[in-house]
């Protein structure tokens, strides 16, 4: 590659590819695809979907690459590419499976009241891997919509308003919707670790 | 505990709450000690949450995992040619001189009655029933195109070989008889 | 008064228009573009059968096979060579069961139909050098590789 230092940066290589070297953003797709495709498949919790979307994140990554300032890092823009496209896939998929939880949800003091507050510390006497895997478990059995808001404000450090703008809900919702989920996740943590 | 109250104090944990409103929760919180234990729970798993995150690795080669999305960044950029990087930079090099070469070689073409459509597509696949379901990858050491007639997944335990994600014994079988 | 520099491109550019116009036009002089088109079937398996007096395939290939695909020994079964106009179509039987039917499309683009005991199975258009494979019940593969012989001799 023509003017590129021996170990480039993300920012070398973004330089790069803004000029349409395919090989520098071949060397960006190489170091992030994981992080990018693990973040799809966190939110859709399906290997093929994730893997279609994290692609189709890489082709609109290279699209868009002009608009990148680099007011982010490299794969924090990447990632919110994905968020996007999970989203957007999230809501054409309709659910057949029955999730009863969600016709109580939007009620105020509705499945919320029905959560005792079992343990305080959920994860308590759990090895950081422990603590680890057992959240990945929890995640995967939430409805779609209390995962990504987890997902978005936990992982993502979104504000309440940039998830309600992602999700197109509003922020009351945002907040009942990641209040329900970590009273879940919590009584879903103690489980797995009675169960443990 | 009135649900607008729980919703205050989780606002108050995540700092989303103005000045005023933060100060009236703390209060609150300190005065109620169910506040409290909900409180300490909503804490507890934000605190669980930090550095928790599980990364997945991506279950395919490199090369595989590339040349998909390599040739998606083709077959759109045939469809859409404005579409990539510093658009404007590449035309100011490259594009300027050769538009008007296209210009006048098109000109050519239609009086000469040459122009006929073509195919931009250079690679589009599709099964003809649920049961094929092609998917194709290019292989750039060869430039090749490959196009693999989808499966359910099969075991690579056999294998030490990169091989694509899905092949699938299902009948869309050409079996060779031999002698 | 001294005449600015011209920008490299704007320099190059009467020299590129001229190439561009007999390129163009030798490329019109040209007869209509014939195919001629190579579709070799090929049977990947991981055992070496005693019986079966098939040749291997070409190192460079068996090489990019295995590279992509878990089988070790890649068998040659036939090797069928048409021309194809422009356009037209040709339908080529590679075994008892496979019949691809090739339509030529332009340079190095085909339309592929393959048909499996005269069913359609896929259809749609790949760029040449192109392999169309999948698994045989017996967990083997079939390859059908389809290339353009323009000054190559057939293998």
């Amino acid at each position: 590659m023509p003017d590129q230092p021996e170990n480039p940066t993300d920012v070398d290589l973004v330089r790069l590819a803004q000029k349409g070297d395919m090989r520098a953003f071949e060397e960006l797709v190489a170091r992030h695809r994981d992080k990018v495709y693990s973040r799809a498949y966190s939110m859709m919790r399906n290997e093929d979907e994730a893997l279609d979307l994290s692609q189709d994140a890489w082709v609109k990554g290279w699209q868009r690459l002009g608009q990148f300032q680099g007011d982010s890092t490299f794969v924090t823009w990447m990632t919110r590419i994905v968020i996007n496209l999970c989203l957007d896939q999230l809501r054409r998929l309709k659910r057949k499976r029955a999730e009863s939880l969600e016709a109580l949800e939007e009620e105020p003091g509705g499945v919320e009241a029905h959560i005792e507050i079992t343990a305080p510390n959920p994860t308590a006497g759990l090895e950081r891997a422990e603590v680890r895997a057992s959240i990945n478990r929890a995640l995967a059995q939430m409805s779609a919509k209390h995962r990504t808001v987890l997902i978005l404000h936990e992982f993502e450090q979104m504000e309440y308003k940039e998830i309600a703008k992602r999700m197109q809900c509003s922020v009351g919702t945002v907040m009942s919707r990641l209040f329900y989920a970590r009273r879940h996740m919590a009584s879903l943590l103690a489980g797995l670790r009675r169960e443990n | 505990m009135k649900p607008d109250f729980e919703l205050k104090l989780q606002a108050w944990l995540d700092g989303e709450l103005p000045a005023a409103g933060a100060e009236q929760a703390r209060r609150l919180a300190a005065a109620d000690p169910e506040a409290a234990r909900l409180l300490a729970e909503l804490q507890a798993i934000k605190t669980a949450f930090l550095d928790s995150e599980q990364t997945v690795t991506v279950p395919e080669s490199r090369e595989f995992y590339w040349s998909k999305i390599e040739r998606q960044i083709q077959r759109e950029a045939a469809v859409h040619p404005a579409l990539g990087p510093s658009w404007a930079e590449r035309f100011r090099r490259w594009l300027a001189p050769l538009a008007g070469t296209a210009a006048l070689a098109a000109v050519l073409l239609v009086a000469l009655n040459q122009f006929k459509p073509q195919q931009t597509a250079f690679n589009q696949v599709s099964g003809m029933t649920d049961e094929y379901n092609p998917r194709t990858f290019r292989d750039n050491p060869s430039g090749i195109n490959f196009v693999v007639f989808q499966a359910a997944r099969q075991t690579s335990a056999a294998s030490d070989v990169p091989q694509p994600a899905r092949i699938r014994n299902d009948g869309s079988s050409f079996l060779i008889e031999h002698e | 008064m001294s005449h600015p520099v011209q920008p490299a491109f704007l320099r190059r550019f009467p020299a590129l228009c001229l190439l561009a116009l007999a390129f163009h036009l030798t490329a019109l002089a040209a007869p209509a573009a014939d195919l001629k088109l190579e579709a070799k079937m090929i049977w990947g398996a991981n055992n070496r059968p005693d019986t079966v007096k098939y040749i291997t395939v070409d190192p460079a290939l068996a090489a990019t096979l295995r590279r992509n695909f878990k089988w070790t020994n890649y068998y040659e079964i036939t090797n069928v060579a048409a021309v194809i106009p422009l356009h037209q179509t040709r339908l080529l039987r590679l075994s008892d069961r496979c019949t691809v039917s090739i339509q030529n499309l332009g340079p190095s683009l085909v339309a592929v139909d393959c048909l499996n005991q005269g069913k359609p199975i896929s259809r749609g258009t790949n760029a040449l050098p192109c392999i169309y494979t999948g698994t045989n019940l017996d967990d083997t593969a079939w390859f059908i590789r389809l290339r353009s012989l323009d000054g190559k001799s057939t293998k």
